[in-house]
């Protein structure tokens, strides 16, 4: 059944992108119940901050102040199984995660970046860690992977007091050189705000579509969901639907099959995990 | 209850009665693997292995309980199965009740009950505004009859029960269900339990002297 739902997404993708808009991502889903999954997840994910595929598709997620990563299963719906970075879990502001090549990397809003190996269920596994600084300059909310380029993307949700930097940022840190590239991204603040009607924007997660090479930014405030090419032009935004679907969307991701998934802090209730997938708008 | 008799006949018969429906299951699941996804037969394994890591369906799709294509078959199924799960508990009423003539009226409410049960659980399945709706409506059509004896209302239980389970997809749950209440009742009405209360045990138990007949 799951294999019929997969190939559905694919040939729905392939259908329904019109020649010369294949580029657009986020107009491939209605975000409508119709199209729409989703899950309440167990409590000890009730502050999950990130989301992120690995490169043979499974689903891994991290929940605030501890490193914790936990392996899930998105179409049966379960946990199936979490591992630590230290025998005893370090402690930190964790907003982001992602997998690059057989490596997990998490983020803390400071903008250390934590890396480590995949671990078995229950293991605490060991880790190295990498200070870039940047907390002082931005506030960082999200990470995602750019397998092509052996690096990760930091989103930065806000910037604090003090700081050198005039906008909004999704800064590279390299992988290999193991540290923050001088180029980074500059959000297009005021084409989004035009856009949405919003008065600010404050990235939440970050992800990038694995078949266009576009950005994917989710924002828990403003419950909205932004596109960008690579090279940081706005091709599109959007809200989230309204409702309780979305109260704190702070993590997103986009599998090779199309499948959107955005998962949701629970704050006072449990936190969610919803999975989009395209369609007809 | 009516003084019990010889429990090997009933119990042969509601025994075999399960072991011939089981039996026939099994036979058609091995020849026909694709009815598989239209009877609703799980239940006991996913309860059993539902813990803390399992997520929790935010809301159902409609598209895949009563919408889907096959929903009104398997609807259908699961009525079938709830018509013969309750049989046996009607049995176990006509077996262990204490007037000679049974209330028609009621073995017919209790057969008749897992059967729309399981309809409105499937249509009602996790979503929490149709199950509302179905508590107004109840409400609206003032649902309510007296019960003769206090052993009724367990009968009752069991065909909501019954019903539950086979409208979730779960008859496992369900048949275990009936045949919990089935055995039980009729080992209960076998030993006459808590009919008397002389004996080394109770005496111990309730402190009461064997020659005292009421406080």
């Amino acid at each position: 059944m799951r294999h019929i739902v997969r190939l559905g997404a694919l040939l729905a993708i392939a259908v329904l992108t019109p020649a010369g808009a294949a580029h657009r991502v986020l107009a491939q889903y209605p975000l409508t119940d119709k199209y729409a999954e989703q899950w309440r997840l167990p409590d000890r994910l009730n502050e999950i901050s990130g989301l992120a595929l690995s490169p043979d598709g499974r689903l891994f997620a991290v929940a605030d102040e501890r490193a914790i990563i936990y392996e899930l299963d998105y179409d049966e719906g379960r946990i199936i199984k979490a591992f630590a970075f230290g025998d005893s879990p370090q402690r930190g502001d964790f907003e982001g995660i992602a997998v690059l090549r057989d490596r997990i990397y998490l983020v803390t809003s400071d903008g250390d970046i934590y890396a480590g190996a995949e671990g078995a269920d229950g293991e605490g596994v060991s880790f190295e860690s990498f200070r870039t600084a940047i907390g002082a300059r931005c506030e960082i909310e999200g990470l995602a992977q750019l397998p092509d380029e052996d690096s990760l993307l930091l989103a930065c949700k806000r910037i604090p007091r003090g700081s050198d930097l005039r906008r909004l940022h999704i800064f590279t840190w390299s992988a290999t050189a193991k540290e923050l590239q001088a180029d980074s991204i500059e959000l297009p603040e005021r084409d989004i705000l035009r856009k949405l009607q919003v008065d600010r924007i404050n990235p939440s997660g970050i992800t990038m579509d694995p078949r266009s090479g576009n950005l994917l930014i989710v924002a828990a405030r403003q419950r909205a969901l932004v596109e960008l090419s690579r090279d940081g032009q706005l091709i599109d935004a959007r809200n989230l639907p309204t409702g309780n679907r979305h109260r704190q969307a702070e993590g997103i991701e986009i599998g090779a099959d199309g499948r959107l998934l955005i998962a949701d802090e629970g704050g006072n209730h449990k936190a969610r995990l919803a999975v989009y997938v395209p369609g007809e708008q | 209850m009516r003084r019990s008799a010889n429990l090997m006949i009933p119990l042969t018969l509601i025994t075999f009665y399960y072991a011939f429906w089981t039996g026939v299951l099994a036979v058609l699941l091995l020849r026909y693997p694709v009815l598989r996804d239209f009877f609703p037969i799980g239940g006991i394994g996913d309860l059993a292995g539902r813990n803390t890591d399992s997520f929790e369906p935010v809301y159902s799709t409609l598209d895949d309980t009563v919408l889907a294509p096959y929903g009104a078959l398997r609807l259908a199924f699961a009525s079938v199965g709830a018509a013969i799960l309750i049989i046996p508990v009607s049995w176990v009423y006509f077996i262990t009740s204490r007037t000679k003539e049974v209330d028609q009226s009621f073995v017919q409410t209790i057969v008749i009950m897992p059967i729309v049960v399981t309809g409105i659980s499937m249509i009602v399945l996790n979503s929490l505004a149709l199950a509302f709706s179905l508590a107004g409506i109840v409400a609206a059509v003032r649902f309510r009859f007296s019960l003769d004896q206090p052993s009724h209302a367990m009968y009752i239980f069991a065909a909501i029960s019954i019903g539950l389970g086979s409208g979730i997809g779960a008859l496992g749950v369900a048949m275990v269900i009936s045949m919990a209440f089935v055995f039980a009742n009729l080992v209960i009405w076998k030993l006459e339990y808590g009919k008397v209360l002389s004996g080394p045990f109770f005496s111990m138990l309730t402190r009461r002297d064997r020659t005292e007949d009421d406080y």
